[in-house]
């Protein structure tokens, strides 16, 4: 896709259970010193879909950050964003060192080439372990537990209306109103 | 006594309905609580702490900036940082809205705290909620610190209001300052008329409604029941709306009571924004179309032939 390097950050042999709170705390420990002007973070993540750690990160770094943008530009210092707020846009101007969270529509990411995907064998990956971050497990034990993980019951199956558009139409309002009784 | 905060949020100075359900679930939280209402903004703050008491709670604090007329991460925690330092509680409920989204983090940050984001349902100290873009369920408790939530808006419903009831309203003067961050400018996208996010019943078009034109019969219907318009991805994408209508994954994240999805094939992005709604409707013309796995009822035929009809019916019975 285009980055120049890569770091991995590997928790799966010292941490049980992790939550926000130590992701956060680790991805704080691997920055602390690094010099870094842009962080971007995804603005919500599919499984556990909490969206905290960009700004849990940005404030444990003492950064400015700006969530859900679609369009950023930077002129020197200067950062000029675009971000949805449910909807609605928002113009905002800020500075580097900033982080930002991003929301579709910023931009399209592109398929990787064939040369790149070449080129990127050749790049460095840094591997590293908690350890390597002077943290070890209390650091950045989780604030939340998960107590429970179910399917949701059983949808019954709906009721598919059978008939000319008409009758169905007439049942679907008369069902609206008597049995889901949301008319 | 345990002490809980629910945060208030005001849109244009108008408070917003979630925040009578953070009293609700504060309530649910604990039911014996004092709950005292955070009132943040630049304008109508006694209004809104009063009607924070009707719908609940024991009593209110406001913090009054100009800098707080627009929500802005730097200036709104300033503000909450005050007022849970002043008031030391054992939990916070916060709407999980694009500003509760944005704000709760970095409190929780702050106060070296969990936060469980996002629920739709509380049993005692466990909190539900949606994974998996709702595929699945998690319930999570706080295990040690403040007991700190954002609440999906329409799952946990307000007290009933008590005009009758009254109580203390205190101000809190905040020197909010260093703010790195500035808004320069609002553009509203999201259609006047009723908020997609809290609205009890929503008609949603998908690439099936095939042309800006196409959205016409779904804004009647709109129309006739009070109802939100929305829309897919592909719909959006395809140019026939706004954005701004967009639910699911990436989009609005809503529960009515009522949704209608017409022209929508029902992929799992667009699912993930809706399929929690108590009833839902299908119409689509494909019987194979995914959406009817979620439907409660299903027509299979032509939106252009069903919707119109549909809308006549209701107007009919209106006149009754
Ligand atoms: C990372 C990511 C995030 C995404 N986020 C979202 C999101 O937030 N929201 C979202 O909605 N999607 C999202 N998507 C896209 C999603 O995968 C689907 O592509 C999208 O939901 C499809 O929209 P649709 O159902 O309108 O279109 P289609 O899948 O093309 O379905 C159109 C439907 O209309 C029916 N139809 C056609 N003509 C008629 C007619 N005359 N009468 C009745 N029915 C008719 C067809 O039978 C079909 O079922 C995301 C995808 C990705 C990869």
């Amino acid at each position: 896709m285009g980055a120049d390097k890569a770091v991995l950050i590997n928790t799966e042999d010292d941490l049980e259970e992790g939550d926000q709170y130590t992701t956060a705390r680790i991805l704080e420990a691997y920055f602390e010193d690094k010099d870094v002007d842009l962080i971007l973070a995804g603005n919500v993540a599919i499984d556990e879909a909490s969206g905290q750690v960009g700004p849990r990160l940005a404030d444990r770094l003492d950064m400015p950050y700006v969530t859900t943008i679609t369009e950023l530009n930077i002129d020197g210092d200067t950062v000029n964003i675009v971000r949805d707020v449910e909807g609605d846009e928002e113009k905002v101007e800020t500075s580097l060192p900033l982080l930002v969270t991003c929301q579709q529509g910023l931009n399209e990411p592109r398929y990787p080439s064939l040369p790149g995907i070449m080129k990127a064998k050749k790049k460095p990956l840094e591997e590293l372990e908690i350890d390597d971050l002077d943290l070890d497990e209390d650091d950045v034990e989780a604030k939340t537990e998960t107590v429970d993980v179910f399917l949701p019951p059983e949808k019954e199956a709906g009721k598919v209306l059978e008939g000319e558009t008409d009758e169905q139409v007439k049942e679907l309002v008369s069902l609206l109103r008597t049995e889901a009784k949301v008319l | 006594m345990t002490k809980l905060l629910a945060f208030a949020e005001l849109k244009d100075g108008e408070i917003r309905n979630v925040s009578f359900e953070t009293v609700a679930a504060a309530r649910q939280i604990d039911e014996s609580a004092e709950v005292v209402a955070v009132v943040l903004g630049n304008e109508n703050l006694e209004d809104a702490a009063n009607q924070m008491i009707q719908y609940g709670a024991d009593r209110a604090v406001t913090v009054s900036h100009d800098s707080l007329s627009n929500y802005t991460s730097d200036a709104y925690t300033q503000a909450a940082m005050a007022v849970i330092e002043q008031e030391d509680p054992d939990g916070l409920v916060m709407g999980h809205t694009s500003a509760g989204k944005d704000l709760s983090p970095r409190l929780a940050s702050k106060l070296d705290n969990g936060l469980i984001s996002d629920i739709t349902g509380i049993e005692g100290d466990q909190f539900l909620r949606p994974i998996y873009s709702g595929k699945a369920f998690e319930k999570k408790s706080i295990k040690d610190g403040k007991t700190f939530v954002t609440i999906r808006p329409n799952n946990i419903a307000p007290l009933e209001i008590d005009g009758s009831r009254s109580g203390e309203v205190s101000s809190l003067d905040v020197d909010i300052k260093d703010l790195r961050t500035i808004i320069k400018d609002v553009v509203r996208k999201a259609s006047d008329g009723v908020d997609l996010s809290e609205a009890n019943i929503i008609v949603a078009g998908g690439r099936g409604v095939k042309s800006e034109e196409g959205f016409e019969p779904l804004h009647e219907l709109a129309d006739v029941l009070g109802a939100a318009v929305g829309a897919s991805r592909g719909a959006c994408d395809a140019g026939y709306c706004d954005y701004s209508l967009q639910i699911g994954q990436t989009g609005k994240v809503v529960t009515p009571d009522l949704y209608i999805a017409c022209g929508i094939s029902g992929a799992i992005q667009h699912l993930a924004g809706m399929s929690n709604s108590k009833v839902i409707v299908a119409i689509n013309k494909d019987p194979e179309a995914n959406i009817f796995n979620v439907a409660d009822y299903g027509i299979v035929g032509d939106l252009f032939d069903v919707v119109p009809k549909l809308t006549e019916e209701l107007k009919a019975l209106q006149v009754k």
